[in-house]
């Protein structure tokens, strides 16, 4: 039972800086995720903690332990590599036995625990395989029952499943969950993907631009980001200008809508409001005054819902749902006009960042290009 | 494969040239390796004479042989009556090696005392054994025309050739060789360890970044892979020799440490040190180019797992390293007991084989013994590849693309160690060039250390002490035959490579097979072969090849197009092959798709391929040394003459002279390769 720690870590390469003072607490038998896009510093702040980069500024702690300087191999941490980085020269049984071999251990408690590691990650029978004879996801196995192997207190994650098949990644990830509730370490997690990231962890930490810009569980992420891009990059959110005109109402062009109390009445500066496609409701006709008048422009079907685009008279689109079984029992033309009632819980008020407007646009979220055409 | 008739018509034509310049000289020699000579035995020679006399008309046959038996002399009649008697199956009962006129009354003796019967018969054949012991040469002049080659060898020369391995076993049985290649094989085995060693260690320390400047470090490492041949072994002796600036002038003169004339490099550890040295770079660029595509993550796989950087070397990264050994090895092993330069410059008094060799060869034009001896020395080199082969193939294993370095910083006793060595390996380097520098501009190295460009031009820097090399013509003669064969190299060995790459077939492959075996055989094997091969091709004396430039262009040319092969298939690997299938659908000819997609494409390997041959033809030696005829003098030849009869100054003008050549060319290279790079990017 051992918590990670960085205190104000910080890291340069030449004149980029990788990670910004970055404070962050994992607590001890906890699942937690770094998540962000690639180049946001989460990958350096995960091999500060491994000891394969020394940080510029601040402190790396392990239960309580300075151990910014003390170098990877005195560390004790396990390490899981995306690239699975397994020793191409070793079989599966030398490769999980590795560590344990390093420091001596007589020849038959490895066997015994080659064995029960073998089964605990499901491996059972391939130890006299070499790596390039395994799947990917055997060799993430290998690669995961070799970090677990001398025991450490802390298994560090760098993407490890991104190298590998969307069904394989799926139960790989619970697996990977299941091991590390049942062995009860501390697990930092590192990923891009916001699907895993909420699936897999006890808290999420997004990052950006070498910084977190929030922490928490995962629906607390999910469902109340205080960051606009937050709310962009995990799950689908729809982001749109608003005014503050007190603690729960926003004005959003000539509509004026109640909002979750959550602090933003201090705010100074642009604003937007922002929604998950799955909050909001749709009412036929544009009269009503809490919600936002808007034109259907299309329709995606996903299976259980279908997500649809609308037009706002401000000129910004949106997304809405629907389930499939009320879509189709009575769908609606394209050019219907129709208004956007927002569940006031979830509908937030963030200061608008730099990138709001363009992002909105071009990336996320990408009501042009994931909804085209009509539904079926 | 649909396409392969359009293909058919070159690889054939390329594979002919291929099996005549590369499978016929390797074959040649293999089989000269074997070939024996002796002496026909009384009734051997008897039958001989008997059949070519039979081609002559009856009464011109008789009437020669009465004349010839008519004309014997005692001792003559002596010997055809022993060589008869053992024709008629009696025996001989007199001593052969008594006096004659005892061994002239013995026959008369024996022939009388025979029964009258068989007295007859040995009599009968006396005519022909005198004309078969004495008169086959006038013999065989006058029958040239009726007889082929082969037949008219054997009668005059009364010898007989065989195929047998005797020469082979010369070099297990006498004292000489075996004195030699026990030397050859402790001198390689010391080479080999220290090089392979140092070069995974630098290489290790370069590519991970635990060596100050690796960037640096890594171009000093490389530069000595464009050098003419004994420059190590050169400078050695003119610093370290019995007049060495260093041994001589500094600690025997100056400081009177050590007497310079016992304290100095020569010997065993002389020619470690310059074969190490020597063979540091191409050992070198084998880990290198192992190590630079090594995963860094495993390093630090290693690490999360415990083991320290020493550790880690150890578990993770040497056993990664084991193929690049096992290449590395073979390769310097091959190198140093093939090498004949490095001793006989500063080696002296150690016979090593391969010196044997070369005195085989130049000395006493002996080629079939040479031949075996050379084969010889491929035997070791083998036997360490494949038994190093056979502990690899235990732990079979595939690396992955993937490529980023590690980024843990490594202990400062790591950093420091392997900094000193690299760096002094290269500073050593670059001493030796320096010497090699100076050297051209001093008069006499050791003696006279005035100023001189003589050893440039056909003058004289010192009355009375004259090199046969008149300046450093030699120069100009190997800048012709490279710049010759350069080109032709590198054009063909593109060729081959996309026959191979694009016509996958057993002869393809078998051509790439061929166009590799100089690669792996010594270059002493291959000259000797071409030397073999092409002295009467075909049995057509007319047609030889021996002494002509044309000779060294082939030789060298088709000694080194591997490079260019191996490079071009490694980048056509990587060409679209729909994009030539899509000229293919617009039209295009088998001729017109290689020079318009892919040429382009392969100019870098045709570059490269084109560069070596260039390199190889100024630079190396052990090939072309039996090959170059008596007027044509090259600089790889001339240079090492000039050193092993310590002309030092007129080798390292040579030296000089060739490594500027070699960096302008390069530098000439990157140039336009810049300015045509800026030029498509103007576009």
């Amino acid at each position: 039972m051992t918590t990670l720690a960085f205190e104000a870590v910080g890291k340069r390469f030449g004149g980029t800086v990788a990670v910004d003072t970055v404070d962050l607490s994992v607590p001890s038998g906890s699942f937690f995720t770094l998540l962000g896009p690639s180049g946001c510093g989460k990958t350096t702040l995960l091999r500060m903690a491994a000891g394969f980069v020394l940080p510029d500024a601040g402190r790396v702690r392990v239960g309580g332990i300075d151990i910014t300087r003390v170098p990877p191999h005195r560390r004790g941490l396990g390490f899981v590599f995306q690239s699975y980085a397994l020793f191409p020269t070793k079989t599966v049984y030398e490769n999980i036995g590795f560590a344990l071999a390093l420091r001596g251990d007589a020849r038959a408690r490895i066997a015994s625990r080659v064995t029960a590691l073998c089964r605990l990650v499901g491996l059972h029978g391939l130890e006299d395989r070499y790596p390039h004879e395994l799947s990917g996801g055997q060799q993430q196995r290998v690669a995961l029952a070799r970090a677990l192997a001398p025991e450490p207190p802390v298994l560090l994650l760098d993407e490890p499943l991104s190298a590998l098949d969307a069904e394989i990644r799926a139960r790989l990830r619970e697996e990977i969950r299941r091991i590390v509730e049942e062995l009860g370490i501390t697990a930092l997690y590192v990923t891009h993907d916001q699907e895993e990231a909420l699936s897999i962890s006890d808290s999420i930490a997004v990052m950006r631009d070498g910084r977190v810009l929030q922490a928490g569980s995962p629906s607390e992420i999910y469902l109340h980001p205080r960051h606009a891009f937050v709310a962009r990059f995990v799950g689908t959110a729809n982001t749109i200008d608003c005014h503050i005109l007190g603690a729960d109402r926003v004005q959003c062009g000539d509509r004026r809508l109640p909002v979750r109390p959550n602090g933003h009445a201090g705010l100074a500066g642009p604003t937007i409001l922002t929604w998950r496609p799955e909050h909001g409701s749709l009412r036929p006709g544009s009269v009503d005054p809490a919600a936002l008048p808007g034109r259907l422009v299309g329709a995606s079907f996903l299976g259980p819902v279908v997500r649809l685009r609308l037009a706002l008279a401000s000129g910004e689109t949106v997304l809405a749902e629907r389930t499939a079984r009320d879509w189709f029992a009575a769908p609606l033309e394209p050019g219907a006009e129709l208004s956007l009632a927002i569940d006031p819980d979830f509908a937030t008020v963030l200061p608008a960042d730099e990138q709001s407007r363009t992002e909105r646009c071009l990336d996320f979220p990408p009501p042009g290009r994931r909804s085209s055409g009509s539904a079926p | 494969m649909p396409r392969l008739p359009a293909a058919w018509p070159a690889i054939l034509g390329l594979g002919a040239l291929i099996v005549a310049f590369i499978g016929v000289p390797l074959g040649a020699m293999l089989l000269r390796s074997a070939v024996v000579s002796a002496p026909l035995s009384a009734v051997e020679l008897i039958d001989v004479t008997a059949e070519a006399l039979d081609l002559l008309p009856a009464p011109e046959r008789e009437a020669l042989l009465a004349q010839w038996s008519a004309r014997a002399n005692a001792r003559q009649r002596m010997e055809a009556v022993a060589a008869a008697l053992e024709a008629s199956g009696l025996p001989v009962p007199w001593d052969r090696t008594a006096a004659y006129d005892h061994q002239v009354a013995a026959a008369a003796q024996t022939l009388e005392a025979l029964p009258a019967a068989q007295r007859a018969e040995v009599e009968a054949l006396l005519p022909l054994a005198v004309a078969a012991l004495h008169r086959r040469v006038p013999l065989a002049f006058r029958l040239r025309d009726r007889l082929s080659e082969d037949e008219f060898d054997r009668l005059r020369g009364g010898v007989s050739e065989r195929l047998g391995l005797d020469h082979y076993l010369r070099v297990v049985t006498e004292e000489r060789f075996r004195r030699a290649a026990a030397n050859s094989l402790l001198l390689a085995g010391v080479t080999t360890i220290l090089t392979t060693g140092l070069a995974l260690l630098a290489a290790h320390g370069v590519n991970r970044r635990i060596v100050v400047a690796a960037g640096a470090a890594r171009f000093g490492l490389l530069v000595p892979l464009v050098s003419p041949p004994v420059v190590v072994a050169t400078a050695a002796v003119m610093l370290f020799g019995r007049n060495g600036l260093v041994t001589y002038g500094l600690l025997d003169r100056s400081l009177g440490w050590i007497d310079a004339s016992v304290g100095n490099l020569y010997g065993l550890s002389g020619v470690v040190i310059a074969q190490v040295l020597s063979f540091l770079p191409p050992a070198f660029i084998i880990f290198d180019n192992l190590m630079a595509r090594q995963d860094g993550r495993l390093d630090e796989a290693a690490a999360s797992l415990g083991a320290g950087p020493w550790r880690g070397l150890l578990h993770v990264s040497l056993p990664m390293a084991q193929p690049g050994i096992i290449r590395a090895a073979t390769l310097v092993f091959i190198l140093a007991m093939t090498d004949f330069g490095n001793p006989m410059v500063i080696g002296k008094d150690l016979p090593v084989l391969a010196g044997v060799l070369y005195d085989e060869m130049i000395g006493f034009q002996n080629t079939p013994l040479a031949s075996a001896i050379a084969l010889w020395l491929i035997v070791p080199a083998l036997s360490v590849y494949l038994l190093l082969d056979r502990i690899g193939r235990r732990k079979r294993f595939e690396t992955v693309g993937a490529s980023a370095a590690s980024t843990i910083p490594s202990p400062a006793a790591a950093r420091i160690g392997l900094s000193l060595l690299v760096w002094s390996i290269v500073g050593f380097t670059a001493v030796i060039y320096a010497t090699i520098a100076a050297g051209a501009f001093v008069s006499v190295w050791g003696r006279d250390w005035s100023f001189t460009t003589a050893h440039f031009t056909s003058a004289e820097a010192v009355p009375g002490f004259v090199s046969s090399h008149a300046g450093i013509a030699p120069v100009w003669t190997s800048l012709a035959v490279a710049s010759v064969a350069a080109p032709l190299g590198g054009l063909m060995a593109i060729a081959v490579a996309w026959l191979a790459e694009r016509f996958r077939s057993t002869a393809t492959e078998a051509l790439s097979f061929l166009v590799m075996l100089p690669a792996i055989l010594p270059g002493v094997v291959f000259g000797i072969g071409y030397l073999v091969a092409f002295n009467a091709p075909l049995g057509m004396a007319a047609l030889s090849l021996n002494g002509t430039h044309a000779i060294l262009v082939l030789n060298i040319l088709f000694g080194n197009m591997f490079v260019g092969v191996l490079a071009g298939r490694a980048m056509l690997r990587r060409l679209d092959r729909s994009l030539e299938e899509a000229a293919a659908s617009l039209g295009a000819t088998l001729w017109q798709r290689f020079r318009l997609v892919v040429l382009p494409v392969v100019r870098r390997a045709i570059l490269l391929g084109t560069l070596y041959v260039f390199v190889d033809g100024l630079s190396t030696f052990s090939a072309v040394v039996f090959l170059q005829g008596p007027d044509i003098d090259l600089a790889a030849v001339a240079i090492f003459e000039s050193a092993e009869s310590t002309y030092y100054g007129k080798a390292c003008a040579m030296s000089v002279t060739i490594l500027l050549i070699v960096f302008a060319v390069m530098a000439g290279l990157r140039l336009i390769e810049r300015w045509s790079g800026e030029a498509r990017r103007a576009e």
